[in-house]
């Protein structure tokens, strides 16, 4: 594995420093380090930050390929300076099940370029009327923490009650696409063809 | 002369006025035996309807047809529209065809601008989804012009669906242009939010139909569809017929001089009564036949009718 | 589109405010009132901003994001009818703006999300009744958190890193740089500004609002667990 000194970073806007990566960890942070055997990487004038994370991501992976997949997806977002995403769950077929979300997370380690964190979703097929298996997704090898019904809003406030409590028991949370869908919704006679999916 | 008639914004009050005055000089060739001007003899307008308005379209057609240019029809039913074609690829088609002029009408608001990305020829919003309807605008005016002899200092009743007429933008913007004052009446629900800010400022609004009308000029009367009920905008045709419909004794609280509109198709008896729509201050077939003029008007102007 | 005077202006169907600020409401009770976690998706109204605040003072455990795009776009942008600027929730008003602004500095609001959504060519350029919803954001996302934030990198790291690390359980990242802590890290050219081409992103979409925008910033590298996969501005594979 090749080590890495980056001289002179700032790290989180402190004053420049070098910073010595190797073996996958900050191996060391200090002025004036040396390793012969690293590639040097000049920090003049930059800014180190932790990696990024994002909460929020659509990789369009499995359903909408011609879109976006796992892999492009990950590399716009290590482009973007991110070392992990959460992927949403609205992708066809939509990720309610421990199958869907560990597909997409071995996409995410195959590509490799971000830790790619499936989000699950809340209700199956999305359609806000029943509980996924969010118990199966969380022991699933994804380690699904957060569900979601992005693009639609869990709507129900019972079906939402349960969701919050359900999801406790493994330390989950429900993230929410907060929008009342009735009044958000198009009038009946201008309805115009609506498209499928959303966000 | 602008290049494109998308909204009555896009026209100030000189260009409205050309349009209504070219529209005058339009008139006088329908009065003559043979109605046909050479002056768009070779050019191309495609009317493109997504919509069925058999009487807006067959108004642009008519006015294509007496200047003298090549009209092509392209109706969205029973055409690669309904095949899944997409509005660009249809632009595209009627661009390679050599199209001049495109008439279009659809569902969607801003079609019309999103078509002029892609043609280099003139585009006319010929209503578009619930935002505008610019040549029904100019018509109206014209329309006033004619029978008040002015359009400023005027005072508009616009009454009915404001919220999904285009009908209604159009004429708020034409109209505060050239110096007229509109009130827009209706229930609350129908009214959209913040319509003065949005449209221009000086529009007042109104949910008391009875109130307005002693004190204006023109009432125009919007369509209002029946099934907006099921959304609960009204709470039945028949309520909404006695508040906001326009019967022979609201009719009778207008001034003398004052004149009745209406867009077309009416609802009888539910914005309007027979009674009104066929008195002597109705200008509904007036307004039939003055699109057709004004139609020409912007048609010959669009298409630098008077430079050549 | 926002319900306001631009979505009376141009004739499209307004989505209110109100239709957000209703639901989190009613959520930040219900998690209240079972004691869960909440966590609101692209928050995008200074009113949702409002209740956030009471429910977070009341003590609910709720978290919420906000969209770089909700940061420094405004429902204006519609204008042009161009679905590029079509996204789930609307772009709002300047005042909403400014109200999330406020609201990532103090805290109110604890994530800058990018609600990352691409679409394939057709879905956008047609007419925007019949657009997807949706922008993307991930090769954007920091140059605009620093063109609205400013070098305020201790910030920058607790909203774009720390604290979505942290409300993710992913351990190993949103950890700052120091001995012995896994190598997940970036690094940025603040000085640099660049000119948003669509054609020039790694995403297979286009569907980028800030298309020949000039954004501060640029990514020089980007290291997973010690390795590289951005150097030199460029994706290693």
């Amino acid at each position: 594995m090749t080590a890495y000194l980056i001289t002179s970073v700032s790290v989180v806007g402190a004053a420049p420093t070098d910073l010595l990566i190797r073996d996958g960890v900050v191996a060391e942070v200090g002025p004036g380090l040396s390793a012969p055997d690293a590639t040097v990487v000049d920090g003049a004038g930059l800014v180190a930050l932790p990696g990024l994370v994002d909460l929020h991501t659509h990789l369009r992976e499995p359903g909408r390929e011609d879109a976006e997949t796992v892999e492009s997806g990950s590399r716009a977002a290590a482009l973007g300076g991110y070392t992990a995403v959460c992927a949403m769950a609205n992708t066809s077929p939509v990720a309610d099940t421990a199958g869907v979300v560990e597909q997409v997370w071995r996409l995410g380690r195959e590509a490799g370029l971000v830790d790619v964190q499936p989000i699950g979703a809340v209700t199956v097929g999305l359609a806000g009327e029943r509980l996924a298996e969010l118990g199966a997704m969380a022991d699933s090898a994804a380690r699904v923490r957060i569900f979601s019904d992005d693009g639609h809003c869990v709507a129900d406030p019972k079906l939402m009650r349960r969701a919050l409590e359900y999801v406790k028991a493994f330390d989950g949370i429900i993230a929410q696409h907060a929008e009342e869908p009735r009044l958000t919704e198009a009038p009946r006679c201008t309805r115009v063809r609506s498209p499928p999916g959303s966000a | 002369m602008i290049k494109h008639l998308l909204s009555g914004g896009d026209l100030d009050a000189d260009t409205a006025t050309e349009i209504l005055d070219t529209a005058a000089e339009m008139a006088t060739v329908a009065g003559r035996e043979i109605k046909k001007l050479p002056a768009l003899r070779g050019r191309t307008v495609v009317n493109l309807f997504y919509e069925d308005s058999t009487r807006t379209r067959i108004s642009f057609e008519a006015a294509a047809k007496r200047l003298s240019a090549d009209v092509i029809n392209f109706s969205a039913k029973g055409s690669s529209v309904t095949k899944g074609e997409s509005l660009k690829d249809t632009a595209l088609t009627l661009q390679a065809m050599g199209a001049d002029a495109v008439v279009v009408r659809h569902p969607a608001s801003g079609a019309p601008h999103r078509l002029a990305n892609w043609v280099d020829g003139s585009v006319v919003n010929a209503g578009d989804g619930t935002h505008e309807h610019p040549t029904q605008a100019l018509l109206d005016a014209y329309t006033m012009r004619s029978r008040l002899g002015r359009l400023a200092g005027l005072s508009v009743a616009v009454v009915g669906d404001v919220l999904h007429s285009r009908v209604a933008r159009s004429n708020v913007l034409l109209l505060t242009t050239l110096g007229a004052k509109v009130t827009l009446v209706g229930p609350p629900t129908l009214i959209p939010v913040d319509i003065a800010g949005a449209l221009a400022p000086g529009t007042d609004v109104s949910y008391d139909l009875d109130s307005v009308l002693p004190n204006v000029d023109v009432v125009m009367m919007l369509r209002v569809q029946r099934e907006r009920m099921n959304d609960s905008y009204f709470p039945s045709a028949r309520e909404y017929a006695r508040r906001y419909g326009l019967d022979g004794p609201r009719m009778r609280r207008l001034p003398e001089h004052a004149i009745v509109m209406h867009p077309g198709p009416m609802n009888r008896g539910m914005e309007i009564t027979p009674e009104v729509a066929d008195s002597r201050r109705s200008t509904i077939v007036e307004q039939v036949t003055n699109g057709v003029s004004v139609r020409m008007a912007v048609l010959y102007l669009l298409l630098g009718g008077n430079n050549r | 589109m926002h319900e306001g005077e631009v979505s009376t202006r141009l004739g499209l169907i307004g989505w209110p405010a109100v239709a957000e600020e209703a639901i989190i409401a009613r959520d930040v009770l219900l998690a209240e009132h079972v004691g869960s976690r909440l966590h609101v998706c692209h928050v995008s109204t200074a009113g949702s901003v409002e209740v956030l605040r009471q429910a977070k003072t009341r003590g609910v455990r709720v978290t919420a994001e906000v969209t770089p795009h909700h940061l420094l776009l405004t429902d204006e942008r519609a204008e042009t009818y161009d679905p590029v600027f079509k996204v789930n929730p609307p772009l709002r008003t300047a005042a909403d703006v400014a109200a999330l602004r406020a609201a990532l500095a103090d805290g109110v609001i604890d994530v800058i999300a990018t609600d990352h959504a691409p679409h394939a060519v057709e879905d956008k350029e047609c007419e925007w009744a019949y657009a997807r919803p949706g922008m993307l954001g991930l090769e954007t996302a920091l140059s605009i958190a620093l063109d609205v934030l400013g070098p305020e990198w201790d910030l920058i790291a607790e909203r774009m890193s720390r604290t979505p690390a942290r409300i993710a359980g992913l351990t190993g990242h949103g950890v700052d740089p120091a001995p012995g802590v896994p190598a997940n890290l970036t690094v940025i050219d603040p000085a640099a500004r660049r000119t948003i081409e669509p054609t020039e992103l790694a995403s297979r979409s286009r569907n980028t609002p800030y298309a020949r925008m000039t954004l501060p910033g640029r990514i020089v590298a980007t290291f997973l667990r010690g390795e590289p996969t951005v150097l030199d501005g460029k994706a290693i594979k």
